[in-house]
């Protein structure tokens, strides 16, 4: 029964973007994080999605998988604040590159994809309940 | 009875193609946010018609195997039929070419065909069914 590929398929989607929504978390959580494991600024993460062969369909059913993390190369959001022990010598205190307003977007786009498959997951199940249902009164 | 057997090879054939079908939109929903993805898909009459009438009647030309060691021509289009590229409408920066209110439309209709191809099966068996019970009384 082929339709449990669909299963795979949609599942290793939500995984991904569950993935992402995880990143995006992370992100907006160190939004202010002068200070990381490494001593300097946290820098934002962004996820890499592949498509992927999946179950013993070749072309038919491509599913999906996170090749890498990236960090964004975005220069880190320069502050003025003196007062501020992380400032260098001119009074500048370097934040995370983090933009708030991608995060959000990326969050919404997350959990839509998310909810799709979830829903194509859905049909497929619909589809096999009625091809088990043939030939019943 | 024969007319009965080669009814259910044909409901069968198209109910197997509806659910390669399904994979290849859940592939597509699966990777909506995949960098470089091209959504595909495949046309399911003359997948249909590939099926049930060999290619030669579909317009393809088949390849003669003259040696036993000759590949046969269409391998690589042994299920569907030709899995094709979805024109896109509009062009996304990073080469992503899924719709998603297309696919979402599309698996739709799908499924819904599905379920009409099921309830023909059953009407069908429903039909035998009460044939049989006339019979009996």
């Amino acid at each position: 029964m082929s339709l449990f590929n669909v299963f795979q398929v949609s599942s290793s989607a939500m995984t991904a973007q569950a993935m992402r929504l995880n990143t995006v978390a992370s992100n907006l959580a160190n939004a202010d994080s002068v200070v990381s494991s490494d001593g300097k600024p946290y820098k934002a993460k962004h996820v890499v999605f592949e498509a992927t062969p999946m179950g013993n369909n070749g072309e038919i059913s491509k599913g999906v998988r996170v090749r890498q993390v990236v960090e964004d190369a975005a220069p880190p959001r320069m502050v003025y604040d003196p007062k501020n022990p992380a400032a260098d010598e001119k009074g500048y205190v370097s934040f995370p590159n983090v933009n708030v307003v991608e995060e959000m977007t990326n969050m919404i786009s997350a959990s839509r994809s998310y909810q799709t498959n979830v829903e194509v997951m859905n049909t497929a199940k619909t589809m096999m309940l009625r091809t088990l249902q043939i030939g019943q009164g | 009875m024969a007319d009965f057997s080669q009814h259910f090879a044909v409901l069968s054939k198209a109910l197997d193609l509806r659910t390669q079908r399904h994979q290849v939109l859940a592939s597509n929903i699966a990777n909506a946010d995949t960098p470089g993805f091209k959504s595909r898909d495949f046309e399911f009459a003359t997948a249909m018609q590939n099926a049930m009438g060999g290619n030669a009647a579909g317009g393809g030309v088949g390849m003669a195997r003259t040696a036993s060691g000759h590949l046969s021509g269409d391998a690589g289009m042994a299920g569907p039929g030709a899995l094709q590229f979805r024109s896109e409408t509009q062009s996304a920066a990073d080469g992503n070419t899924v719709d998603m209110d297309v696919e979402r439309a599309q698996i739709t209709d799908n499924a819904l065909q599905y379920q009409i191809i099921t309830q023909l099966i059953s009407n069908r068996l429903q039909g035998l069914r009460t044939a049989m019970s006339s019979t009996q009384s």
